[in-house]
């Protein structure tokens, strides 16, 4: 395997390990949201996180297709602050979300092939998940 | 007259002079390039700039200001050269802005430079957004 190959596997493990990250923490978003007095955000969550885990499989594949295993998720992760109420579940699950697209647009230079057009892909999903959770679009998102 | 610690050095330093003199002239001299070597491109990925701001400025027509304004933003930063004319453009607007994110997205794949792929992502980022906030994608 050359170098240039590695590095874009790696790429795409860093990608798959946000992933897992980002699937955890809007699980929990998720559990702390009422579907009936906050219906709006409880479908965007819902909707994230499936994206999310749509995204993590799609990143799985590519691995394993590279011969390689996958990284696992951890245990336990950090959850944000300030998640006792409406906005502020709502401010963190975007904060999640720029965060992942500023992740993904530092990913994409050091893939090559079908990994970066993979990794682009779910940069403009992620970049898209951002207005359904308040954003405004913006001409570069990520940076 | 010298004092002793400095005519050691200069007995110290005089050899060493020497020594770098004589390496450099068994170096060979700079060749310059025949006549007809072509210049080196400014930007290896300048054609690649190119031919995304062509397409950019063909899916303008008919679409609504907030992607020409949107594609005016992107086509300053992308900075192509003077004159690049429009690509021809087929199709309803809602295709063309939608077609513009695959485009984007593989010339990304196509550019070497990281500040270009970096751009060219963001980009296409940014018209996925565009596209999602208006119910389009």
């Amino acid at each position: 395997m050359t170098t240039a190959t590695s590095a874009s596997t790696e790429a795409v493990q860093a990608a798959l390990a946000v992933e897992h990250s980002a699937i955890y923490v809007l699980g929990a978003l998720g559990g702390r949201t009422s579907a009936t007095s906050s219906p709006a955000l409880a479908r965007a969550l819902t909707d994230a996180y499936d994206d999310h885990v749509k995204a993590r499989e799609a990143l799985a594949a590519h691995v394993v297709a590279a011969g390689i295993e996958p990284v696992a998720p951890s245990a336990v992760y950090d959850l944000p602050g300030r998640i006792g109420s409406e906005a502020g579940i709502s401010a963190a699950a975007l904060r999640l979300e720029q965060d992942t697209t500023a992740t993904y647009l530092s990913l994409a230079p050091k893939a090559t092939g079908s990994d970066r057009t993979l990794l682009i892909g779910l940069l403009c999903r992620a970049a898209a998940r951002q207005l359904d959770l308040g954003a405004k679009p913006r001409a570069f998102p990520g940076t | 007259m010298l004092s002793r610690r400095t005519a050691v050095g200069v007995a110290v330093v005089a050899p060493l002079a020497a020594s770098a003199c004589s390496a450099s002239e068994m170096l060979d001299p700079v060749k310059a390039p025949p006549p007809s070597t072509p210049p080196a491109p400014a930007n290896p990925d300048q054609s690649v700039i190119d031919a995304t701001v062509a397409e950019i400025l063909g899916a303008d027509k008919g679409a609504p200001s907030a992607f020409v304004q949107l594609h005016r933003v992107h086509i300053e930063a992308l900075a192509p050269t003077k004159g690049v004319s429009a690509a021809s453009a087929t199709g309803r607007w809602q295709e063309r802005q939608l077609a513009l994110v695959a485009t984007l997205t593989a010339a990304a794949g196509r550019a070497a430079d990281p500040q270009l792929i970096t751009l060219l992502a963001s980009a296409a980022a940014g018209q996925q957004q565009l596209l999602h906030g208006r119910g389009l994608a």
